[in-house]
């Protein structure tokens, strides 16, 4: 394939230190592809070598840009200038990623979706005590009212459809909504509680990991696994979806269980919200570092998607700071 | 204990006043050099580090609350200066605060000049309070190489990361006369080789950005 615009990617990937050759060529050929695709890997763009929006956004950001990322993230290194240990659960949100380490050694790692820029994931390290396998989600009031109190008025079954149950505040009493006259109810007078019992649709998935914090932050799976395959990942309400959350619980049960995954089988069999207290805490830390290294060195850049790099910067020449 | 430039700032105020009366000064020092160049050297050079010393503890006394750990600090000290004197270790200072820039710290938090010229200081008054600026900038230093400048968690409510910034007791208390301050410093800030790495691309960004760039934009219709 030939494009007139390749001879600005070839010149700009080279200036930028990628192999890349005959600089005016027009022809997007295989070595070229591989450039592209290293180039949006260590970027955080899906490595498809299709040099569409995100790619030609990323690749134009301008060097002083950079520079001042790479200068807000030495600070941000610097506020977390301590030994982690050898098992700790590392989620950086700008990479969409997480990792636990045990021994010191990466044992699981999975995508993950934060939260939405309105719903922003927040920055702080906490510790993980416990699992719940089939979970019932508690729906927070802001998502009850503002969200489906609205479908639940336009769509008679939509509890039933969602395998969900009306409850009065305080007690184990379920409501019949059929009985109930659902339109009287304005966000500001509605009264119940939306429990989500456990099952496939459950917004929480099969299992969440819970390091109790107040921001009511934790992990947890989710049915939404389309959303894992997108290049930036802010759809939840705050939590941290796991793409691979069952290979989490098997890891997390390793040092206490003699088989893991048998014994977490079991207990999600039995379709039964079940609590599994781990062993010994496990420190959590919510990062986010927009520039940082793989275990082979390699730089990696990532887009400021809560606009806290700007913020940080911004505080920073307050305090002085220059880049030159 | 959390160190800002606060103190610096009130250090350099009254320095640079003093400053100013220093050559209306001058005269009254010639008549008081001459009286006392009458008596032998190690009384004059004893009487010059008993100055010191009372105008260090006069400073402190200006300066800081009688429980400050700075003050307990020079009382353990007996007041005797642990920078001013020894020309070795205050350039030894100066010359680490002057790195601040590579790992992209402010230079304007630190009283470099002051400390540049202490070693030229004579007047007693002056060279306590020179002598507090060091200790001061040490701190400073100190604690923001090793938990950054900034208060995270006043930049962004959802910044919610509190710095293991390092205790002035402890701080002060590696103040002994074998530290090598180089050293020191190094085992301050992150000792991962990512953060080295990380002060490697910002050494190597900053002469991108200041001797060119990446040239052309891709145009934005996609390849």
């Amino acid at each position: 394939m030939t494009h007139e615009n390749v001879p600005f990617l070839r010149k700009r990937l080279s200036k930028m230190g990628y192999p890349v050759y005959e600089i005016h060529s027009r022809l997007f050929d295989e070595k070229l592809n591989e450039s592209v695709k290293r180039f949006q890997e260590y970027h955080g763009l899906n490595p498809d070598g299709v040099f569409g929006k995100r790619s030609i956004e990323a690749i134009n950001v301008p060097p002083k840009t950079r520079l001042i990322q790479v200068l807000v993230n030495l600070e941000r290194m610097r506020w977390n200038n301590r030994d982690r240990g050898s098992e700790y659960v590392l989620v950086n949100q700008p990479n969409f990623h997480a990792y636990f380490k045990s021994r010191n050694e990466k044992v699981w790692q999975s995508r993950v979706v934060i939260g939405l820029p309105s719903n922003q994931t927040a920055e702080f390290n906490d510790t993980m005590t416990h699992m719940v396998v089939n979970p019932t989600w508690h729906v927070p009031k802001s998502i009850a009212v503002d969200e489906y109190l609205p479908l639940i008025q336009s769509d008679p079954n939509f509890l039933a459809d969602n395998e969900m149950v009306l409850m009065v505040r305080g007690t184990d009493t379920i409501i019949d909504s059929s009985l109930i006259d659902m339109q009287a109810f304005t966000p500001d007078n509605f009264p119940f509680l939306i429990k989500q019992i456990p099952s496939n649709i459950n917004a929480l998935g099969l299992v969440k990991f819970m390091f109790p914090n107040k921001f009511s932050i934790y992990m947890h799976d989710t049915p939404m696994k389309d959303l894992f395959f997108k290049d930036e990942r802010t759809f939840s309400h705050g939590c941290i979806r796991l793409q691979e959350p069952f290979q989490f619980a098997y890891s997390l049960l390793r040092d206490q269980e003699v088989e893991p995954e048998k014994k977490f089988q079991e207990v999600l069999e039995k379709e039964e919200e079940t609590y599994i207290n781990l062993s010994r805490k496990i420190p959590v830390y919510i990062t986010y570092r927009t520039v940082f290294f793989d275990e082979f060195g390699q730089i990696h850049y990532r887009a400021d998607v809560y606009g806290r790099d700007a913020l940080v910067y911004m505080a920073l020449v307050e305090a002085g700071v220059s880049v030159y | 204990m959390l160190c800002d430039q606060t103190k610096i700032s009130n250090l350099k105020k009254t320095f640079l006043l003093f400053d100013k009366l220093v050559l209306s000064k001058f005269i009254w020092v010639l008549i008081v050099f001459n009286f006392f160049s009458f008596s032998s050297f190690s009384q004059v050079s004893e009487s010059k580090e008993d100055l010191l010393r009372s105008s260090l503890e006069a400073s402190l006394a200006e300066f800081y609350q009688s429980d400050h750990p700075i003050t307990s600090f020079y009382i353990e000290r007996n007041f005797k200066p642990y920078w001013i004197g020894n020309d070795e270790r205050l350039q030894s200072l100066a010359r680490s605060i002057s790195k601040a820039e590579f790992h992209g710290l402010p230079l304007s938090r630190y009283p470099l000049r002051e400390l540049s010229q202490a070693i030229y200081e004579k007047e007693p008054s002056q060279r306590a309070k020179l002598e507090l600026m060091a200790t001061e900038a040490f701190l400073l230093f100190s604690q923001d190489l090793s938990g950054g400048i900034l208060k995270p968690n006043k930049i962004d409510d959802n910044i919610n990361v509190i710095p293991d910034r390092r205790d002035v007791n402890m701080l002060l208390g590696s103040l002994t006369n074998n530290l090598d301050l180089n050293l020191f410093f190094q085992e301050l800030y992150p000792s991962s080789s990512e953060y080295k790495n990380l002060l490697n691309e910002f050494r190597r960004l900053r002469e991108i950005t200041l001797n060119g760039s990446w040239g052309d934009l891709v145009p934005v219709d996609a390849v």
